[in-house]
């Protein structure tokens, strides 16, 4: 028996050295002051050096590691890993570690609002009158520099632009 | 060679075109040699076709009078090439 085991019974204070301490000890609980207002978080802390309560398996998924992409196929082919609670019970049975029961279900694209969309096909012909060729290429400017602002915040794809390119 | 790209950001008031250009006199060309352009005509992705009327009708062409909407209907498309998904 130390020294500092020795002072700790002659004051009476625990250190929770006896196993019978360490398990049952409840869980403490210390009031944090959060940002100094009189807001006080209660934090839980468990005992961790001797794990012998049930591990808490939050019911919920795991976060999706999805592929921010316009591609269909990567949307298609990507998965989303979450933990399945049929393994992750299987493998504590089994004695598994947790890291290795990561299960792989196939990744379902969520739609906010399932919108149909059609195709539309717009004829629009120049006014008959003699000067609108030219006041077709004095607004043409500003016309196609509306088109890139479009582009640019994503309401035109940019296969406009490459045609707009190639018919000056 | 053209690869179609949209946008990531598919909201609700989310509009795609598809891809227009102006269209041409059989002469190609005026005696300036400027290209003889005759009107437009656009392809539109829309869920109604307010929509693609009110598309049209904030473009420039059509506030500043050059051209003017004379048909907008639905299109299906029969045929495209591989690169031009319509």
């Amino acid at each position: 028996m130390g020294a500092a085991r020795r002072i700790c019974l002659r004051r009476g204070i625990s250190q929770g050295l006896f196993r019978s301490e360490i398990l049952y000890r409840p869980i403490s609980i210390f009031p944090v002051s959060f940002l100094g207002s009189s807001l006080a978080l209660q934090i839980p802390l468990h005992n961790l050096w001797e794990r012998n309560y049930p591990i808490q398996v939050p019911k919920m998924r795991f976060t999706p590691f999805r592929i921010l992409s316009a591609s269909p196929p990567v949307l298609c082919n990507n998965r989303t890993l979450y933990f399945s609670h049929s393994a992750l019970f299987r493998s504590r049975r089994n004695g598994i570690s947790l890291t290795s029961t990561v299960t792989a279900l196939p990744f379902v694209r969520m739609m906010s609002s399932a919108s149909t969309r059609h195709l539309f096909a717009v004829y629009a012909p120049d006014y008959t009158e003699p000067g609108v060729l030219d006041h077709r290429l004095s607004v043409r400017e500003k016309h196609l520099k509306a088109i890139e602002g479009m582009i640019d915040s994503g309401t035109v794809s940019a296969y406009v632009l490459s045609h707009y390119i190639l018919v000056p | 060679m053209f690869c179609r790209i949209t946008s990531l950001s598919r909201d609700d008031h989310y509009f795609h075109t598809e891809f227009g250009g102006p269209l041409l006199a059989p002469e190609l060309t005026d005696e300036s040699g400027r290209k003889k352009m005759i009107g437009s005509l656009v392809f539109y992705e829309a869920e109604s076709i307010e929509e693609v009327r009110k598309m049209v009708e904030s473009d420039i062409y059509y506030t500043s009078g050059v051209v003017r909407l004379l048909h907008c209907s639905r299109f299906s498309a029969a045929h495209s090439t591989p690169n031009v998904t319509l």
